[in-house]
């Protein structure tokens, strides 16, 4: 009997269908939302060396604000927006709104996000003197 | 000329699904449903597929065209604008022979929502009386014919075959909405868990595969909304 | 062949949706309080161990700092739960990813709170 279901079977066809705007939108924030977890946990990990050791606090801060981790940053920020406008975008829907025009209040979202992602960088590149 | 690629596959003699490809010109407005006849009637009497209205109202023939679930008896071919049309048989089902599904489970999770009028107050002398702008608020509800191409689109169906799927909870909100209906309470406590509507991300597939149109994914957002105030309320 | 579905009212699966939602809108209010008052006001101030004790002195960031680690521990496991659930659909292994999930939350924030407890305290 051929297979019906399952995470291989969920996989192959969830690609597929990944280019329509819905299934983009939830496969998004899905990943965007683990990867903001995995986040969670470094940044609490950094943190805890204060607990441990003050001078290694103020050594891996000061590795933090190199140019590599302020990029970095930066594609943190991009993905807190996407996940958080996005799921404001979940949240109409739970109270019943927008369920027909759910395409254009995801794109419309998304140009919000790439705007703020915008004027974050180059809020970060004016204080740091970058030009 | 177009050419159709159909997966063939019979459980008893194939080791696994394969596709098969058919080449036919199509006529005006010849239709998929039309085109699988055609195929059936003049080049493979062996092609297995399920219709019945051939009018958009029994729902027999759901099938994915092209990656999308809709109704092979109304879309045509030329609706598709494609010279290579790929048929597959709807996804999350088992496959019973090329494009026919087992749609068993599907209609146990229907049976178990209790798709049917329930009251408990002494019927009045003539019938139960309901207003239009009661009826316009499950409209939409009404028009599913049970094709299952939403259930069928769900990627959360794919990896779980607990979940009672937006077909059957589409039916609970048209019978909440219903205020002749006596059963409110324990249609959502139904569906208040892990197999009802809480398993729902609002991936918006349901909706964009009705072929009625129907607004699957709202229907089942503002069913929730209604599990949420009676939850508060420690109702259900 | 036709099989019986059996459907119960789940109290915890709905507390568990709803309040994904309340620490979304929470996350919402605090996450921006984090990130305008760490970086937005003073982009080019380094964080280092004092200032850091120094801000810490104010109530408003210590219970915004609280906050802020429930809410986002809640919201990020339940999201883990969440991705669990529609990955793995054995009940066995939900409840045994679902308790881990439930354990490393509270050790976590316990840890965290111990941490913000240190700083605010020994600062």
């Amino acid at each position: 009997m051929e297979k019906h279901r399952g995470f291989p079977y969920y996989t192959k066809r969830v690609l597929r269908a990944s280019l329509e705007t819905g299934t983009f939108a939830h496969l998004l924030h899905r990943i965007t939302g683990l990867l903001i977890v995995v986040y969670l946990f470094l940044h609490m990990g950094v943190i805890s060396l204060a607990f441990i050791n003050g001078q290694t606090f103020d050594d891996v801060m000061v590795t933090f604000s190199s140019p590599f981790f302020l990029v970095m940053d930066l594609v943190l920020f991009a993905g807190v927006m996407i996940h958080g406008l996005n799921g404001i975008r979940i949240m109409l829907f739970d109270m019943g709104l927008f369920t027909r025009k759910q395409k254009e209040l995801f794109w419309g979202l998304m140009v919000v996000a790439i705007v703020s992602v915008l004027i974050a960088t180059w809020l970060v590149a004016t204080a740091k003197g970058w030009w | 000329m177009v050419v159709l690629r159909i997966l063939r596959y019979n459980p008893a003699k194939d080791e696994r699904p394969t596709f098969r490809n058919y080449e036919i010109g199509p006529t005006a407005g010849m239709t998929i449903l039309d085109a699988l006849i055609h195929i059936k009637e003049n080049m493979d009497p062996s092609l297995t597929f399920r219709r019945s209205c051939r009018s958009a109202i029994c729902g027999s023939c759901a099938l994915t065209a092209n990656g999308k679930n809709l109704l092979a008896c109304n879309t045509q071919l030329s609706a598709l604008k494609k010279k290579r049309i790929v048929l597959e048989p709807l996804p999350g089902f088992q496959i019973l022979r090329d494009l026919a599904v087992d749609w068993e489970p599907f209609f146990d999770k229907y049976r178990a929502i209790k798709p049917y009028l329930i009251t408990k107050s002494a019927p009045p002398a003539k019938e139960r009386i309901q207003s239009p702008d009661i009826r316009k608020r499950y409209d939409d509800a009404a028009k599913c014919i049970m094709c299952s191409a939403c259930t069928s689109s769900c990627p959360v169906m794919w990896t779980d075959d607990s979940y009672l799927g937006p077909a059957a909870l589409t039916k609970v909100w048209r019978f909440v909405a219903d205020d002749r209906d006596e059963a409110t309470e324990e249609r959502l406590s139904m569906v208040s868990n892990e197999k009802g509507v809480w398993r729902c991300h609002t991936i918006f597939r349901c909706s964009e595969s009705c072929p009625k149109d129907i607004d699957t994914a709202g229907c089942l957002e503002f069913l929730r909304k209604k599990v949420v105030w009676y939850s508060l309320r420690g109702r259900v | 062949m036709q099989q019986t579905v059996h459907l119960k009212a789940s109290r915890r699966s709905f507390w568990l949706w709803f309040f994904q939602r309340v620490s979304s809108v929470g996350l919402i209010v605090v996450l921006l309080f984090h990130m305008i008052a760490l970086h937005y006001i003073d982009p080019s101030a380094e964080i280092d161990l004092l200032s850091t004790k120094i801000r810490l002195q104010n109530l408003v960031f210590v219970l915004a700092d609280i906050f802020l680690l429930g809410f986002a521990l809640f919201h990020g496991l339940n999201g883990v739960r969440n991705v669990v659930y529609d990955y793995w659909p054995k009940p066995g292994t939900r409840k045994i990813i679902s308790s881990i999930l439930l354990v490393v939350g509270i050790a976590v924030f316990i840890w965290g709170a111990l941490v913000l407890a240190y700083l605010v305290l020994l600062g």
